[in-house]
């Protein structure tokens, strides 16, 4: 019967980030793979880019916790950039703006 | 349990990537199941993204709303939250910070979005009380 048993998120024991970026960096990570990103925030492979978005968000936060500990990143003058916006998002928002 | 919404004349709310408004009259909408939804009060437009805390709002704020927790919308919150950190010194702002970019990474973004807005409001009263 264990055989036949499906894996599902729940069962699967998380892993903290460095174990997740490392099992998604060599590739074939276990299925279900939670990552505990820290305060029981848990990652999976769940949104549209699957493995690869997982591990695009998990390198992200290790990124931001790098800078967030660096004194060095402190007060740092950084060229303005231009405000991105999506095309659909800009629409949507110009659609709610109040009725005067 | 579900959402209770109390709507004034004309409010507008987003749900689903739909622009909701009410009527002219007050209205009270139930939210049965999970969804989307920002109220016209959380609502940031372009022109007030003004501070890097706005911008960093504005971007979570994109990626809750076309429901992409990943890919080019993940780059950009990334890119808001890094610059936010390079004028953030107080170490407890730094570790909201931190405990923001958790929630994103977790694609927990409604969290996420209540955070910032926090962070958000307390810099606009900062703001106001240094000028």
């Amino acid at each position: 019967m264990s055989a036949l048993r499906l894996v599902t998120p729940e069962l699967v024991e998380p892993v903290d980030l460095k174990a997740g970026i490392a099992q998604l960096e060599l590739g074939g990570p276990r299925p279900g793979l939670t990552v505990d990103v820290g305060h029981g925030n848990l990652a999976r492979a769940n949104g549209h880019l699957g493995q690869a978005g997982l591990l695009q968000r998990l390198m992200g936060h290790r990124l931001l916790l790098a800078l967030s500990r660096d004194p060095a990143c402190e007060h740092v003058d950084l060229p303005k950039r231009k405000l991105e916006i999506d095309d659909e998002i800009a629409l949507l928002l110009d659609l709610a703006r109040p009725l005067d | 349990m579900p959402l209770k919404l109390s709507l004034k004349p004309g409010e507008t709310f987003i749900l689903n990537g739909a622009v909701v408004r009410n009527g002219d009259r007050r209205g009270v909408l139930l939210l049965e199941n999970q969804a989307r939804i920002l109220r016209e009060k959380d609502i940031m437009q372009p022109e007030e993204a003004t501070t890097p805390a706005r911008r960093c709002y504005f971007a979570i704020m994109q990626m809750y709303l076309s429901g992409e927790k990943e890919g080019p919308a993940y780059d950009r919150t990334m890119r808001a939250m890094a610059d936010l950190l390079a004028v953030t010194q107080l170490p407890s702002d730094r570790k909201l910070l931190a405990d923001m970019s958790e929630l994103i990474a977790a694609g927990n973004l409604y969290k996420g979005l209540t955070k910032c807005r926090k962070f958000v409001r307390n810099n606009d009263e900062l703001k106001l009380e240094a000028s």
